[in-house]
């Protein structure tokens, strides 16, 4: 996205519904409604101010009509981009420049996912593809794999440097009360967990939960009327590369190399600038991954990057203090939970778990198969 | 441009299979191959020509899947000679022990009345009778000597010593199989990137996790640490080639070029 104006609009309401396990029968359409509910309540709004809303979801095509017709709300602008995880940080990007055009003034973005629930096979059905389905990759954890096999050989990543984006998650986790897990983890217990996808075992994979989550959006002037701290968005960006694996360009290179710099270019910052980064992490390779693409680290240094506890509470950069997808929740599409965080972050609501001074937040999404990728930089009223 | 009324590429590719070829498509404007077939090829161009692949590749990526009560599967990210890139399985050998960089040969596993035949890999042996890899040869089989097959010679080689196309036809019948050749029976014995001093050591993908002596068990208490590495998780040499310095300049660190430039 080019063309956006750093800090035209800002978050204003961030609420996460129920997680983990809900009661049977629960539709995603009753998370996201919830998700709603609480996130207006955050931010002091009425559902009739609404006159957008944006949404994706694995369960039904056509998640923008069920929602509108739950709540029964009829924008002006509905968008339901749908590119896997990061489809919300591209929804963000795509309210604000409705928003900056005075299509619409209010944006909510919604998310809803029962797949614990009903099972990953009924929620999220994989696709068939003649050239890859003969040959049974278990997707998408065998693409991300291929990805980490990639890794390993190229720049000597090693099984025990994944491990560790596993552990710091979990001690990130330990410290946030709607966190899933709630038992300490080592580098042993990941390396000898069971194995779904050499190099990655289940506890390199994200977990499976129910949940969703909603934020609501609007421009800097409605922002500032309103009773919270805003955060202010200062700079987005996205971009796709690829739908399956086979055809991903590089398996070392996500197209976070071009989603990151258009958003630092917005924001006028540099990654030295973050105080706390939320990135997806659907596997233990793709934080390694993103550190290198975003520019946190030189590309193929990753895995040494996170080694000794890095991105752990007390290290040197603070990674997933929600304790990310690995050990705080992910339901299937996890994008919109990964913008909450850096929003709480930048609004010192973490409490235990709070970054001192955090006054940039970086939110980066990951979907499909390394497929998509989307940036969107968070600052504090400091940052304008 | 393909009649999508008359044929799909996708059927053209499977007549392909069926008859034991590995066809491919090269796009006529730009010269450069195109997988998986389709009817306009990438950047736009509709003059897209049929070709059939020699069926030599190298291992590009490559994982081992564990769906529950089930053999371990290998799933990898095959390089054609020709240019292009595919997923597939390598056969005849243990899964865990398929290495980036091993050079591989296409056939086809049959069809039946579920599935359509589709192109797997084997690896590639040489006249020597040694799989080819970045460097020399196996060390296991050059102690055997050539493969055994059902008939005369090298199931792969003519005569001649030239390979003989497809893997569908004929062929497949001799290939001796994975139970045939004598030393694809020691699972486990693989000495693994890190001993062999032929493969390229750029990583340690899989060796430096997994001692030869602890067979394929994934949940083996001590499988994933190499006796080399001692006990401290954070060593930092463990797994980098002393020759790869540090990194940051690896030739692979730049940019594929198909995402121009940085911040464009």
């Amino acid at each position: 996205m080019s063309g956006l104006k750093r800090g035209s609009v800002a978050v204003v309401g961030a609420a996460e519904s129920d997680l983990g396990q809900v009661a049977p029968e629960t539709t995603p359409t009753d998370l996201m409604a919830q998700a709603t509910a609480r996130a207006l309540d955050d931010c002091g709004l009425k559902l009739s101010d609404i006159d957008a809303v944006l949404c994706a979801h694995t369960q039904s095509r056509m998640s923008a009509l069920q929602l509108c017709e739950y709540l029964r709300i009829k924008p002006r602008y509905f968008d339901s981009t749908q590119i896997g995880g990061s489809s919300f940080m591209s929804h963000l990007a795509h309210a604000q420049a409705a928003i900056e055009h005075g299509v619409c003034e209010v944006a909510l973005i919604a998310y809803g996912s029962t797949q614990r629930s009903v099972s990953r096979a009924a929620a999220s059905p994989r696709e068939f593809n003649p050239y890859e389905t003969p040959y049974r990759p278990l997707l998408p954890a065998s693409a991300y794999a291929l990805a980490a096999s990639r890794h390993m050989h190229q720049y000597g990543t090693t099984r025990e440097q994944l491990a560790e984006v596993a552990v710091a998650a979990r001690r990130w986790a330990l410290m946030n009360p709607a966190a899933w897990e709630k038992e300490p983890l080592t580098i042993e217990q990941v390396l000898n967990a069971r194995m779904v996808s050499f190099p990655l075992t289940v506890r390199d994979c994200c977990l499976v939960t129910d949940g969703g989550g909603a934020i609501i959006v609007t421009s800097v002037a409605r922002a500032k009327s309103l009773k919270n701290k805003p955060a202010h968005v200062l700079g987005v960006g996205e971009a796709i590369s690829h739908a399956s694996i086979s055809n991903m360009p590089d398996l070392c290179v996500t197209a976070a190399a071009e989603s990151g710099p258009q958003a630092f270019r917005m924001a006028r910052l540099k990654p030295s600038d973050v105080d706390m980064l939320s990135l997806y992490d659907a596997f233990t390779i793709t934080p390694i991954l993103f550190l290198e693409d975003l520019g946190f680290c030189p590309k193929g240094e990753g895995g040494r990057f996170v080694a000794g506890g890095a991105i752990a509470p007390g290290g040197r950069l603070a990674v997933n203090t929600s304790g990310g997808g690995l050990s705080y929740c992910h339901p299937g599409m996890y994008g919109l939970l990964v913008m909450i965080e850096a929003v709480r972050q930048v609004r010192s609501e973490c409490g235990r778990r709070q970054v001192k001074n955090c006054e940039i937040a970086l939110a980066h999404g990951n979907g499909g198969v390394l497929s998509s990728q989307c940036t969107v930089i968070f600052g504090s009223d400091a940052t304008l | 441009m393909q009649d999508l009324k008359k044929n799909s590429p996708f059927g053209i590719y499977l007549e392909h299979c069926r008859k034991g070829k590995l066809a491919y498509q090269v796009c006529a404007d730009d010269g450069k191959p195109v997988f998986f077939p389709r009817v306009v090829a990438p950047g736009g161009g509709t003059n897209l020509e049929w070709r059939l692949s020699k069926g030599l590749g190298t291992v590009h990526a490559t994982t081992v899947v564990h769906y529950r009560n089930e053999p371990p599967l290998n799933v990898a990210l095959i390089d054609l000679d020709e240019g292009f890139r595919m997923m597939s399985r390598v056969e005849d050998m243990d899964p865990m022990q398929v290495r980036i960089g091993m050079r591989v040969k296409v056939r086809m596993h049959p069809g039946d009345e579920k599935q359509p035949p589709y192109p797997v890999f084997t690896p590639l042996l040489s006249e020597e009778g040694s799989p080819r890899s970045g460097g020399g040869g196996h060390p296991l089989l050059s102690e055997e000597g050539s493969p055994r097959s059902g008939g005369g010679g090298h199931p792969l080689l003519t005569e001649e010593g030239s390979p003989r196309s497809g893997g569908g036809g004929e062929g497949a019948q001799d290939h001796p199989g994975p139970s045939g050749h004598p030393s694809l029976k020691k699972e486990g014995s693989y000495p693994g990137p890190s001993g062999h001093p032929s493969l390229k050591k750029e990583g340690s993908y899989p060796g430096a996790s997994r001692h030869p002596s602890l067979g394929s068990g994934a949940n083996h208490p001590g499988a994933s640490r190499h006796p080399s590495l001692g006990s401290g998780a954070n060593h930092p040499g463990a797994s980098r080639h002393p020759s790869l310095g540090s990194g940051a300049n690896h030739p692979g660190a730049s940019r594929h070029p198909s995402l121009g430039r940085r911040g464009g």
